[in-house]
């Protein structure tokens, strides 16, 4: 019987694996669950491209049709809102801050959206229009805010930088530049901020993620481009665990890789592929309150949660 | 078949194995009854019923059993006419109905599916245990036309396995296309139950445009008579309008006000008079008075109009198309002066938006039925599109028209003209031998995935494009983001691997990549390997997107002469800092910069990408003027001079292997290879001619002022021309019931009637696919200088051209194109629904016949209507399906217990009235009372063990044997061979026993009782034997010791 040859098979399979492969691939490789359905409808999925958890464990997605829907930790949907202006490419950052507020990087409308968990518009940031004076935006791709409520937008296109507004959303300051040398950035795609007020920035195009201070000076930076752990391919998003360690979603690699703080490789998930365990180009990862890491599987228009 | 539980059923399908049953068993029992009668006459009744058993099951077993589930459940289908027959205010209803009946008489279990059917079925909701209400028709079909026979088909191979099938038919029974019948007796094969509700309507007061009768040609001054048909079925007030349409402009010819229409057929007649040769579509729409109107659906106003056309051919009439507005007015001036009429058309730019400037090129074959020669003068093929291209390569091959290419830089191969039906036209080829050629192009293509719609779609079209556009000895690459930078085939030869590779653009996925960069240093990497490359070009699609490239990058690009050009499909609205990106990398590297607004524009965009750099098919000298050859003259240079005048230019092209292509002109360089300047053939019905240097402006400056300048072209003109009709023959085309008749009536200028004529007939349908061969049309003699052909199938709207060539037992020749207009489909001339076809259908599969049931205000209510229609009962004509599951091996499996519990029954006698005394020990045990000893069963056990005792000591005495005395064996010490029963062990290992233990009777038989002293015992004469010839053995052995060795 076919079925009971694949069993079989299957079952020699498993038990060989951890021999062949080395235990590493065959314990990372496994999602605790994969959920998300292709499509348009609420509660479906559009290649969703960006992702955060609120303090309730509730996962806030953005995908290409402009929405931004709201499913519990398993993957239930729960509700969805859409961004003011539509285009057939979603907000590229989101966040839900310290308050419990969800800011959006609407990308393609050049400007930061706040809204709170149920998607009334509270303010936004950058008048909407394309520029690369202060306070204007080309392309935000992230924004978080600091202990002082402060916030902090990444963008890229004509200024690759980082630019700072206070909590009313009065411009500050801002720093980077477009380039290959500490401190400047090509396509800073994701930010992220510790209860230090480091601020880490998945430097993309540079294949490496830097850390920098409120006021925008360098404290370290680490990362180069490869396949080999420890090496970054095209670092979408970035977030830090309850254990205080970095998750990076590498985009061209299709895999998530945690490290130290101080950049070093604590090991890595998943493959390039369509299985379970296998990404399709992912854009974000988000880390709940249990410390377990949902990845936007983007083309494969799913999420799969897994546990380090 | 045997009854059993609710669905569940037992069928045998080979029951003559059954015989074996009533044949084994009574021997069996017979024999089993004799040979067991030692067993008691319980267990032999049990044996000999197993035994049976085993017997029955094994027959059982080769009978082939099969258990039979029933599945009572039903699914019904409803087909929903959607077309345009139907009333709109009906529509309402028709689905009430729907919903009314699934939600009445569905029974759990049950699943309702519904069909929307048109010229097309579609599944509107599968069948599913119905939930969703139907409020209206989501799935897009065609409803000009009803075929009702796919839509049953359709429903059939919906239908799930596991039940009962039927389908309710809700439709008017006007069908136009297939065969519902057919359907509905197969449907009858797979025991499927057709029930219908026909929707009733009559048009009381529709009226009817029918037609528009006018001659199809008309000569110069004639007054054309035309006959507008109307029919009405009740008498009808109203205005006839009727206009005029010729050049793409429409004008009112007639207006007749007040129009009494009688009951039937009403014909007016318009009298027009035509002054100018051309093309003219006649167009009569009948406006009924405002109230008259009121009454009726606005669509069923498609069948109030009609129109026909009709042409008047003056002098020969050339459509002459190029590149740039005004380029080739020498040529046009030289024509005119040799009386032929010319039209030019300048040809647009291909730009980001789509074809940009120049004017409207023909689309239809109408538009093209005036001229009488087609000249492409040095304009390149993306200024076409596919559906263009071939309708001017079926104008020359099906409708006789004259196909002249003049040469220039955007002309034949130059011009992206390879593999294109116009190539296939003309008599040269635009490809050539790989050693003629002077320097290849590189192209890669980088691919990024584009967010417009269809995105992935697109690319694949542009990059295939590209592809086809380039010659094969060019190079071409093609990178994308397949989640990270990959080549989807890496830079080389096009050659034969072009197959492969527009095979592998079928299944590339360009993903979204990050950065540039990586993408154009893979491309520069592969470029500049490429050193026999005479142009390098990279093209870029995106949507600007990534991150831009380097400067570095850039001058690398610019150093090493690749050109890049970009191209942004504008996912993003209007995006400046993309369109920056995008803008700013072709104009550092000299390419061009294409902002795509409509998609469509891509291919050709692509096409001319390809076609810039592809440009070694040109042949410029040296040396920088020379003289081509006039090698004979053929029949368009007849009377011109051999002396020709010097060309400095051609585009390289090579003559078609036939053997009718003529090559009259060639030019000797380059050398070494026959360069066609002048060749031309016949194509069909038509001819057509290359002429590969240009008509004056660059390359044959000097034949502007030949003297023979206007000569040669008008006559290389002439010749191409759409041959004349000479003959007096009449075509007439009349459309009746779906299908065109072709009626010809050939007389000669002596009116007698011209026989035998042979014809090659060619339709042309407005719904042809791209790149079909013309269909043709036969023509038989029906009667002296009659001759008559029907094209099949003639329902699509829109215009049908019949082009016939003919040839005469005497050699005359010529060629006949006319045309006729089907103005709206047939969906539009059903006045009434049809119920007998759906009733037919109910007949043929034992359905029901539905009819509607009025609400008070008269009009069809759904509701009651499904009151009354149960379209989920059980009818014994609806077969529920049954599935069949083998249990032979069920059998085989229990025989073979039965006949291990048969050889149990035989061989295990239990003693019940021990187990019983055990079982009441046990208990007596667990009440903590004493068990009684088992005396008598010991008592027992010993007299039987003494009884076989003695049994085999009067055995033994029987066998005895003397033996010779021996000492008995030593108390103490000495180690013996054996002990005694009873006696003392020597081995520290052996337990002790007691004296109780080593009581008489506890051995087993022979030694009951002790034996007495004197008294010897079997074993004790064994022993003194055996102990004796030891003994000898010893003294042997002591012997042999002591004597010398």
């Amino acid at each position: 019987m076919p079925s009971r040859r694949r069993f079989l098979g299957s079952l020699l399979a498993s038990a060989a694996t951890p021999w062949v492969s080395g235990c590493d691939l065959g314990r990372e490789s496994y999602p605790e669950l994969v959920w998300g359905v292709h499509g348009t409808k609420p509660g479906w999925l559009q290649k969703p491209r960006v992702a955060a958890f609120d303090a309730d464990d509730h996962l806030y997605i953005a995908d290409l049709t402009d929405r931004i829907q709201v499913f519990d930790r398993d993957g239930t949907f729960l509700r969805h809102w859409r961004t003011p202006d539509l285009n057939i490419d979603g907000p590229s950052g989101l966040t839900v801050d310290r308050l419990g507020r969800v800011l959006v990087a609407d990308t393609h409308f050049y400007r930061v959206l706040v809204y709170d968990r149920y998607g009334t518009l509270l303010f936004q940031i950058g008048d909407g229009v394309q520029g690369s004076t202060p306070g204007r935006f080309d392309y935000p791709t992230d924004v978080v805010i600091d202990r002082d409520g402060c916030f902090y937008v990444s963008e890229y296109g004509e200024n690759d930088r980082i630019q700072v507004f206070s909590p009313e959303g009065e411009w500050l300051r801002q720093w980077g530049g477009h380039g290959h040398r500490p401190g400047q950035f090509v396509r800073p795609a994701a930010l992220d901020i510790d209860e230090d007020d480091r601020l880490y920035v998945a430097d993309a195009c540079n294949h490496r993620i830097q850390i920098f201070d409120t006021r925008g000076e360098l404290i370290d930076l680490w990362g180069s481009r490869g396949s080999e752990p420890g090496q970054i391919n095209y670092a979408y998003d970035v977030a830090i665990g309850p254990d205080g360690h970095l998750c990076v979603c590498e985009y061209a690699n299709s895999r998530v890789q945690k490290f130290t703080k101080d950049g070093r490789s604590l090991g890595t998930w998943g493959r390039p592929g369509r299985g379970p365990g296998e990404l399709n180009n992912p854009w974000a990862l988000a880390v709940d309150s249990l410390g377990a890491v949902s990845v936007i599987d983007s083309n494969n228009h799913r999420v799969q949660r897994f546990r380090f | 078949m045997l009854d059993s539980l609710g669905t569940l059923r037992l069928t045998f399908l080979e029951p003559w194995w059954l015989l074996l049953i009533p044949v084994l068993l009574p021997p069996l029992v017979l024999l089993s009854a004799r040979s067991l009668s030692g067993l008691g006459s319980v267990r032999r009744l049990i044996a000999i019923l197993l035994r049976g058993s085993v017997v029955t099951l094994l027959a059982l077993a080769l009978a082939d059993p099969q258990l039979v589930r029933r599945n009572e459940s039903l699914t019904t289908i409803f087909l929903l006419d959607a077309s345009r027959s139907i009333p709109g205010d009906l529509q309402g209803p028709m689905l009430d109905f729907i919903n009314r009946a699934v939600g009445q008489h569905q029974r759990p279990g049950d699943r309702a599916g519904v069909v929307v059917f048109g010229k097309e079925s579609k599944v509107e909701s599968p069948p599913a245990p119905y939930t969703e209400t139907l409020t209206g028709i989501q799935s897009t079909i065609d409803t000009e036309y009803t075929d009702l026979g796919s839509a049953l088909k359709l429903a059939l191979a919906t239908f799930p396995d596991d039940s009962a099938r039927r389908i309710v038919v809700v439709s008017d029974g006007n069908e136009n296309r297939g065969s519902a019948y057919e359907q509905a007796l197969a449907a009858a094969g797979l025991d499927v139950q057709i029930d219908v509700l026909p929707v009733d309507y009559v048009y009381d007061r529709e009226i009817l445009v029918e037609k528009i009768a006018l001659p199809p040609d008309v000569k110069k001054g004639e007054t054309v008579n035309i006959n507008v048909v109307v029919r009405a079925s009740a008498p009808a007030r109203g205005r006839l309008e009727v206009y005029q349409e010729a050049d793409n402009s429409t004008i009112p010819i007639d207006t007749l006000d007040d129009v009494q229409l009688q009951r039937g057929v009403n014909v007016f007649r318009i009298k027009q008079d035509i002054t100018d040769p051309n093309f003219y579509t006649y167009l009569a729409q009948f406006i009924p008075e405002e109230d008259l109107r009121r009454g009726y659906r606005a669509d069923r106003a498609m069948n109030n109009m009609a129109e026909a056309f009709t042409q008047y051919r003056g002098e020969a009439n050339v459509l002459l198309i190029e590149g740039t507005a005004n380029e080739h007015e020498s040529l046009v001036e030289a024509l005119r002066s040799k009386e032929l009429a010319v039209t030019t058309l300048a040809a647009g730019d291909v730009t980001g938006a789509g074809l940009v400037g120049g004017d409207p090129l023909p689309t239809d074959l109408s538009e093209l039925q005036k001229f009488d020669a087609i000249i492409l003068a040095n304009v390149p093929k993306d200024a076409f599109t596919d559906q263009q291209q071939d309708l001017i390569s079926t104008a020359v091959q099906d409708q006789g028209i004259g196909l002249i290419m003049v040469g220039g830089d955007r002309s034949f191969g130059a011009g992206g003209w390879m593999n294109t039906p116009i190539e296939k036209a003309l008599p040269v080829d635009m490809q050539i031998p790989s050693l003629k050629v002077k320097g290849k192009a590189a192209m890669v293509m980088i691919m990024h995935a584009s967010e417009i719609p269809e995105g992935n779609y697109w690319q694949a079209v542009v990059a295939q494009e590209a592809l086809k556009t380039l010659s094969s000895y060019d190079y071409a690459g093609l990178t994308y983001w397949s989640g990270q930078e990959a080549w989807l085939f890496t830079l080389r030869e096009i050659g034969p691997s072009k197959p492969a590779m527009l095979r592998a653009i079928d299944r590339m996925t360009p993903g979204d990549a990050p950065d540039f960069n990586p993408l154009l240093v893979m491309a520069l990497r592969g470029l500049r390997q490429k050193t026999d490359a005479m142009s390098k070009h990279i093209v870029v699609i995106s949507d600007g997107d990534p991150a831009a490239p380097t400067a570095q990058v850039v001058n690398q690009l610019k150093a090493a002469k690749i050109t890049v050009t970009t191209v942004l499909t504008a996912a993003h609205g209007n995006d400046l800092r993309s369109l920056q990106v995008m803008q700013q990398l072709a104009e550092a590297t000299n390419g061009r910069f294409y902002n795509v607004t409509n998609p469509k524009a891509l291919p050709r965009i692509y096409q001319k990408e390809a076609r810039l750099i592809s440009r070694p098919l040109i042949f410029e000298g040296p040396p920088p003027a020379w003289t081509p050859t006039m090698v004979y003259q053929s029949e368009p240079l007849l009377g011109l001079p051999q002396d020709l005048p010097p060309i400095s230019g051609l585009v390289l092209s090579s003559v078609k292997e036939n053997e009718l292509v003529e090559v009259p002109i060639v030019s000797p360089n380059p050398t070494g290879q026959l360069n066609p300047v002048l060749a031309h053939w016949n194509y069909g019905l038509g001819r057509s001619v290359a002429f590969t240097s240009d008509a004056g402006q660059k390359w044959a400056t000097q034949w502007a002022g030949w003297e023979n300048y206007s000569a040669f072209w008008s006559q290389v003109v002439r010749w191409a021309l759409r041959p004349v009709d000479r003959g007096n023959l009449t075509v007439s085309l009349r459309r009746e019931e779906g299908r065109i008749k072709v009626v010809v009536d050939a007389v000669d200028a002596e009116n007698d009637f011209l026989n035998f004529l042979q014809f090659q007939g060619i339709v042309n349908r407005p719904n042809r696919e791209l790149n079909a061969p013309g269909e043709s049309v036969e023509l038989v003699q029906v009667a002296p200088g009659k001759y008559e052909g029907t094209v099949e199938n003639a329902e699509a709207r829109g215009n049908y051209f019949v082009t016939l060539g003919y040839r005469g037992p005497d050699g005359a020749q010529g060629v006949l194109t006319t045309g006729l207009s089907v103005p709206y489909s047939d969906e539009y001339r059903d006045l009434r629904s049809n119920p007998v076809l759906l009733e037919s259908l109910a007949d043929a599969t034992g359905g029901e016949v539905f009819s509607w049931i009025n609400s008070p205000d008269g009009r069809p209510s759904g509701e009651r209507t499904a009151a009354r229609a149960d379209v989920f009962r059980r009818d014994p004509n609806v077969q529920p399906p049954r599935t069949y599951r083998p249990i032979w091996h069920w059998m085989l499996f229990t025989a073979a217990i039965v006949f291990v519990g048969d050889v149990g029954v035989r061989r295990i006698a239990p003693d019940f009235a021990r187990m019983r005394r055990n079982v009441a020990d046990a208990l007596r045990t667990l009440r903590g009372q004493e068990v009684a000893p088992r005396d008598e069963y010991i008592e027992k056990l010993r007299s039987r063990k003494r009884e076989v005792g003695e049994q085999i000591d009067r055995s033994r005495g029987a066998t005895r044997f003397e033996a010779p005395d021996v000492p008995p064996p030593p108390s103490t010490g000495a180690s013996r061979p054996t002990a005694d029963p009873g006696s003392r062990p020597d081995r520290p290992g052996d337990r002790p026993r007691s004296a109780g233990e080593a009581r008489p009777g506890s051995g087993l038989g022979v030694d009951a009782t002790p034996p007495k002293p004197g008294e010897e015992t079997y074993t004790n004469r064994l022993l003194k034997a055996k102990k004796k010839v030891w003994e000898e053995r010893d003294q042997d052995r002591g012997k042999d010791q002591d004597s010398p060795r």
